[in-house]
């Protein structure tokens, strides 16, 4: 689905990614750990060219996204974000934010955008919230409504960049629990997270970076059960 | 000693006058919105010629007086093309034009506190940038920068008076004629004075109402 090839990414001359290479294939929860400014965000953001690589190749099914063989507006239509601070249009309804960019991009009527954000927002839990507006929503019911927002794209892989990072601790679950709900549907999922518990328990695919490299990659129970690099036995030591 | 029964005769002219000085501040501040998002874009453009632009224009037209680009505008015009520019036509281009270079700023302010998070959300689902600035970013710009907006409509209303040294009959010239024909000076501009201070109240409550409807959002 997304082939990284060689990535790498250097704000001025602090260089963040270093030859990152790596495959993510159809159905996959693929999960991306690793320090604070270790990269792992920056590499997400790569992947819908919301940071500019600066060396290497990122093929999302197998085109070429840097080189123009596909538009940026087609790689991101189908590789929605969902970020840390949630992003909800701060002027719009949580229902006017659902239904925006299905209308905008993907051209859907805005009865059957309407029709399907209500199953969404029903699957979240926020049914009774469409006509609020995101300023009297809690953290966890925006980052609810915002990855509701990206499923009504229909994109083939979800992005999340630290989805619970920035929410109070009783509100982490709540978002979690949507996000393992999500896993059994088979899209397509890239995690950044910090929440060790949850990345064992749902991810098919570790891979743990560190200093701007990729240092692991493994299947959860052989790399929280067992790592085999020094700076992965480091890091879990740390937070484990 | 005061006498405003004098200004009995003229009042159906005042009527007129009013409506010139509103008709002109409308047009004027239309003028000066669309000029003013578009100016906005230009200034904040990543193109060093485009961004240059827009940051000459507002230093060209915030450094030199109104009335001054107002007798530029009405009087150099004829000479440099031959048009005969009526005072109106003078008035609307120039108020146009300076209030563009104002409302530029005020909306470029706006935009520049709009969280860059809003980018990056409708981005990050293939939004098309014309479309994010339109639907996302310039809504929410206007009700960072709506303070500025109305006290720069307010500005344009009061500046309007400036347009009756050019011959437009608008509330101040309908005083200063009263006054020289009954040598009434203190009653005719006080009702003029009056009569713009009724209008920038309405203004302002027109704004105040708008800036609590914009807050819904809140």
């Amino acid at each position: 689905m997304i082939e990284v090839k060689h990535l790498s990414k250097k704000f001025d001359n602090l260089e963040v990614l270093k030859d990152v290479s790596l495959n993510i294939e159809k159905g996959q929860v693929v999960t991306i750990i690793g320090p604070s400014g270790s990269g792992k965000s920056t590499l997400l953001r790569c992947m819908n060219l919301l940071e500019t690589p600066t060396g290497g190749d990122i093929l999302f099914k197998g085109k070429s996204i840097l080189k123009g063989k596909i538009k940026i507006e087609d790689v991101r239509k189908n590789a929605c974000m969902v970020f840390q601070h949630f992003n909800l249009f701060a002027n719009m309804t949580v229902m006017e934010n659902m239904i925006y960019a299905p209308q905008v991009v993907n051209k859907l009527p805005k009865d059957k955008a309407i029709e399907k954000a209500k199953v969404l927002l029903e699957r979240v839990g926020l049914a009774d919230k469409a006509d609020q507006y995101p300023s009297r929503l809690s953290g966890g019911q925006k980052q609810r409504v915002a990855i509701a927002r990206a499923l009504c794209m229909e994109p083939e892989v979800l992005l999340l960049d630290e989805p619970t990072s920035a929410l109070d601790p009783e509100m982490v679950k709540e978002v979690l629990d949507v996000i393992k709900q999500l896993t059994t549907t088979g899209i397509t999922m890239v995690l950044v997270t910090h929440e060790m518990g949850f990345a064992r328990e749902v991810s098919d695919i570790i891979h743990f970076m560190d200093g701007g490299y990729l240092i692991e990659s493994n299947d959860p129970q052989s790399f929280f059960g067992n790592p085999q690099t020094d700076r992965a036995k480091k890091f879990l030591s740390t937070i484990l | 000693m005061l006498d405003f029964s004098v200004l009995g005769p003229y009042l159906p002219m005042l009527t007129g006058a009013v409506w010139v000085t509103l008709k002109f501040t409308f047009w004027s501040t239309i003028f000066g919105f669309i000029g003013g998002f578009f100016l906005a874009l230009v200034t904040m453009s990543k193109n060093p010629v485009l961004s240059f632009f827009g940051k000459a224009y507002v230093s060209v037209f915030r450094g030199t007086p109104l009335l001054v680009q107002l007798m530029i505008i009405y009087f150099a015009t004829p000479q440099l093309t031959g048009y005969t520019i009526s005072a109106l036509e003078a008035g609307v281009l120039a108020f146009g034009l300076n209030s563009t270079a104002y409302i530029s700023e005020a909306l470029r302010g706006g935009i520049m506190a709009v969280d860059k998070g809003q980018w990056e959300g409708a981005m990050s689902l293939g939004v098309p940038k014309s479309r994010i600035i339109l639907d996302i970013v310039l809504p929410q710009a206007i009700k960072n920068a709506l303070p500025s907006l109305v006290n720069e409509s307010i500005m344009l209303l009061k500046d309007s008076s400036l347009v009756s040294v050019i011959g437009v009959a608008d509330t101040l010239r309908w005083a200063d004629l009263i006054q020289a024909k009954t040598f009434r000076a203190f009653e005719a501009f006080i009702v003029a004075a009056a009569v713009y201070y009724v209008l920038v109240m309405a203004l302002s409550f027109l704004g105040g109402y708008l800036e609590k409807k914009v807050r819904v959002s809140d």
